[in-house]
């Protein structure tokens, strides 16, 4: 049954309700509900101001039960509904839960939250988001670092060992334990590094760890590593401080190289080129190698064709050492194969040694590398002898072929009219008139017979060094008159005057056997080329050391390029007729030439067509 | 009959050299209230409601499948829909739970388009935004999501929560 209550009764409620409200405790004033109160006494607007208070009281109580329940931190307290005095703490509980989602999101790990619009919390929250993320990037780049390490440590050919500062083993790459001839990383895990060296290498390897303590780093140092088997194998090994940062330990890094192959390959080249080198300093041949045109490497053979000095040739050019007529043909043979062009890899070629005489050598040139540069390499034989022999060959081929042709052509003549007068001689009758002038006919052909033969023994025996020279007191007037008389037949019967203007008295040196057949064939030239009724004068004088000859006629006389090819017996030159048809060997000056030499003197023609010719032989007294 | 499609929302920028993309809220909530107004008069306040969350709902779809990463997990999906939401200026997202399984999210959208600041009515206005979330999460999830708000501005709750199952 409702409580009838006073107007002071209502106040003093009323009161009671703010003052707890105000003060949060309880008045100890009592209470009742509103339905319990029977305020038929009011009026309305007492009534309804009387009942907002008392709602008022029911939402404040509400809101303050939620805002207790939450400062204990129980978010899952369901929020008051149709509670304006609850709002801002409900603001504040979806604030509280957004952010304790948040939290929750970051204990599994997402950092891709954001918080918006919290004020300090925003800011602290993303800021601790931030730091987070750069934390686990931080993280994710560190893992991707040791998997990148890591790979690198598992694909590296070299072997990698990470020890400690005793040198036990803490981490070998597959590398490293197949290096070891091990199969597996435990066989080999915490052994002391020092017990894969080979053991006269121990000393060695600790003194490099002492210095790895120190920080010196050590690269590519050469040891000698055994394997399980207990087999050898080199190596290069590099090792350096790291520290591991955890735990500040001192660790040390090595990388071990397997260079057995090198070695042998080294070893291979060495053998080879100790090889290469006993041949280069014992090959007969001479071998060179040049670059850029001078010499950058000669064997001892090269030494004794060349007569320079090894020292010598490595300071001089190649073109030095050439005669000026290969140089040419020599340069552009190498520039020829610079182009990429043909050019022969094998000649000869002439040189002038150290002591200034002509060698002929043999060679053959290649391309190669020497000392990391483009090089030409060649081995040169000298021939200079072979050379010789070839001339002195060609030289005996002349011979024969001029005596051959002597034999067919100058012989053939006269033989055969011998021949045809002979036959006439016997078929036919003759009177002695008759018959003797054939006869004298006949004795002419075969004196010049005679003659030629005579000439042809005499050259031949030149040819072969038979003649010997027998140098003795003579007069030359005398050997002029003797043959002024054996040519007088045939002076006569060309109307030919021959003075012989040579004192009576004049007595020199000479070989009295070669002087006449040089004196006989210039004389026999001298008739054979003038014409009937000329004029022949022989004369001689004395000019300090030398004795001058001269036999000049009015003949016909020779251009200059007759002159000058007279005295070459490479050119074979072929005997001119004479002014009447008489015909010649060619033989005759060339006898006069060689056995003017063999008195260490000269002939020297003066001559004009038409106008005659002097031949002057002058020798030394 | 017209059927909603992304395109429709027109070239804005070229369409709008100089008054620009953005409109002030208070010419959202007109045509929002003024259509709310018409239909609930029209049509009853629940088929209105109804229409409203569909429309949310079909927006929801539309927003997800055009501007947000549905290949994301869970937890960047959310915070890429929480940065979507910001800078098209729909509302603050606040997560406040998610289910153990992925199934049950409570959403607290503050400082809401539709509703914040109102003065409070005692009802629950934000059905627009309920259709909203429940199209961009099944969307993401593939499978049907109901939304219900369980806290609004326009009952003087401050923030404008929501339950989606």
């Amino acid at each position: 049954m409702a409580v009838y209550m006073s107007k002071s009764d209502w106040l003093n409620v009323v009161n009671n309700i703010v003052k707890e409200m105000i003060s949060g405790e309880n008045s100890g004033y009592p209470l009742p509900g509103y339905s319990e109160i029977d305020s038929s006494g009011l009026s309305d607007a007492e009534q309804q101001l009387i009942r907002n208070i008392f709602q008022l009281r029911d939402k404040f109580a509400e809101a303050s039960q939620f805002a207790n329940v939450l400062s204990e931190g129980k978010l899952e307290i369901s929020p008051p509904r149709d509670n304006n005095l609850a709002s801002p703490v409900k603001n504040i509980h979806a604030s509280l839960k957004h952010l304790n989602w948040h939290t929750h999101q970051l204990v599994k790990g997402d950092l891709n939250q954001q918080i918006d619009f919290l004020g300090d919390f925003s800011n602290s929250f993303n800021k601790l988001i931030e730091v987070l993320r750069e934390k686990k990037q931080a993280e994710a780049r560190l893992i991707n670092s040791k998997k990148q390490l890591q790979a690198v440590f598992d694909a590296s050919p070299d072997g990698l060992v990470i020890s400690n500062s005793s040198g036990a083993i803490l981490n070998a790459s597959d590398a490293a334990v197949h290096l070891w001839n091990y199969s597996d990383f435990s066989e080999v895990a915490g052994r002391n590094i020092v017990d894969f060296v080979h053991p006269e290498e121990h000393g060695k390897t600790l003194f490099f760890l002492d210095e790895l303590k120190q920080g010196i780093e050590y690269s590519r140092v050469e040891y000698r590593m055994v394997r399980s088997d207990g087999s050898e194998f080199f190596c290069e090994v590099s090792g350096r401080k790291i520290i591991e940062t955890e735990n500040i330990n001192e660790l040390f890094l090595f990388a071990i190289r397997d260079i057995t192959q090198r070695k042998l390959a080294e070893q291979a080249l060495r053998e080879s080129e100790e090889r290469f080198r006993t041949l280069f300093d014992t090959a007969a041949a001479g071998i060179y190698i040049v670059r850029d045109g001078r010499f950058v490497e000669v064997n001892p053979a090269i030494t004794t064709i060349t007569g320079y000095s090894r020292c010598e040739l490595l300071n001089m050019e190649l073109k030095q050492l050439l005669h000026p007529e290969n140089y040419k043909d020599l340069i552009s043979m190498s520039f020829k194969r610079q182009k990429g062009e043909t050019a022969p890899f094998a000649f000869e070629a002439k040189i002038i040694a150290r002591n200034g005489s002509e060698k002929w050598v043999a060679v053959n040139s290649g391309r190669i590398i020497f000392e990391g540069q483009p090089s030409n390499i060649g081995s040169a034989f000298d021939i200079t002898e072979r050379k010789n022999l070839e001339k002195q060959l060609i030289s005996n081929l002349d011979i024969r072929d001029k005596f051959f042709s002597v034999i067919a052509h100058d012989l053939k003549g006269p033989v055969g009219s011998m021949d045809s007068f002979l036959d006439i001689l016997i078929k036919t009758d003759w009177d002695v008139g008759m018959m003797k002038e054939y006869l004298q006919m006949l004795k002419k052909t075969s004196s010049k017979v005679y003659e030629l033969l005579l000439d042809l023994l005499s050259w031949a025996q030149t040819q072969r060094g038979e003649i010997r020279f027998q140098p003795q007191m003579n007069n030359l007037f005398h050997l002029v008159q003797q043959n002024i008389e054996v040519q007088s037949t045939y002076l006569f019967n060309k109307r030919i005057e021959v003075r012989n203007n040579v004192h009576p008295d004049f007595n020199f040196t000479f070989d009295q056997e070669l002087l006449n057949t040089v004196i006989r064939n210039l004389l026999s030239n001298a008739i054979k080329y003038s014409q009937s009724g000329g004029e022949i004068i022989i004369s001689s004088e004395l000019n300090r050391n030398e004795v001058l000859i001269s036999i000049a006629d009015e003949g016909v006389g020779m251009t200059e390029e007759q002159t000058n090819m007279i005295f070459d017996n490479r050119l074979r030159v072929k005997s001119k007729p004479g002014t009447e048809g008489e015909t010649g060997t060619g033989l005759g000056l060339l006898l006069c030439k060689e056995f003017v030499a063999k008195h260490n003197g000269r002939i020297t023609i003066q001559s004009k067509p038409g106008s005659g010719s002097t031949f002057r032989v002058i020798l030394p007294v | 009959m017209y059927r909603f499609k992304w395109q429709d929302l027109g070239n804005i920028e070229n369409g709008r050299p100089n008054l620009g993309k953005n409109t002030p809220v208070a010419v959202y909530r007109l045509m929002q209230y003024t259509m709310r107004s018409v239909l609930f008069e029209q049509f009853g306040p629940v088929e209105a409601s109804q229409l409203f969350y569909k429309a949310g709902e079909l927006a929801g779809v539309e927003f997800c499948k055009n501007l947000l990463d549905t290949s994301l997990g869970i937890d960047a999906f959310l915070a890429d829909l929480q940065r979507c939401m910001k800078e098209f200026e729909i509302g603050i997202l606040r997560v406040e739970e998610t289910g153990v399984d992925g199934s049950n999210f409570v959403l607290v959208i503050a400082e809401d388009l539709d509703c914040s600041g109102l003065p409070p009515t005692g009802e629950t206005v934000c059905e627009y935004d309920e259709g909203f979330l429940a199209g961009v999460m099944s969307t993401y999830l593939n499978r049907k999501v109901v939304a219900k708000e369980i806290d609004c501005w326009a009952k003087g709750d401050r923030v404008c929560r929501f339950r989606l199952t």
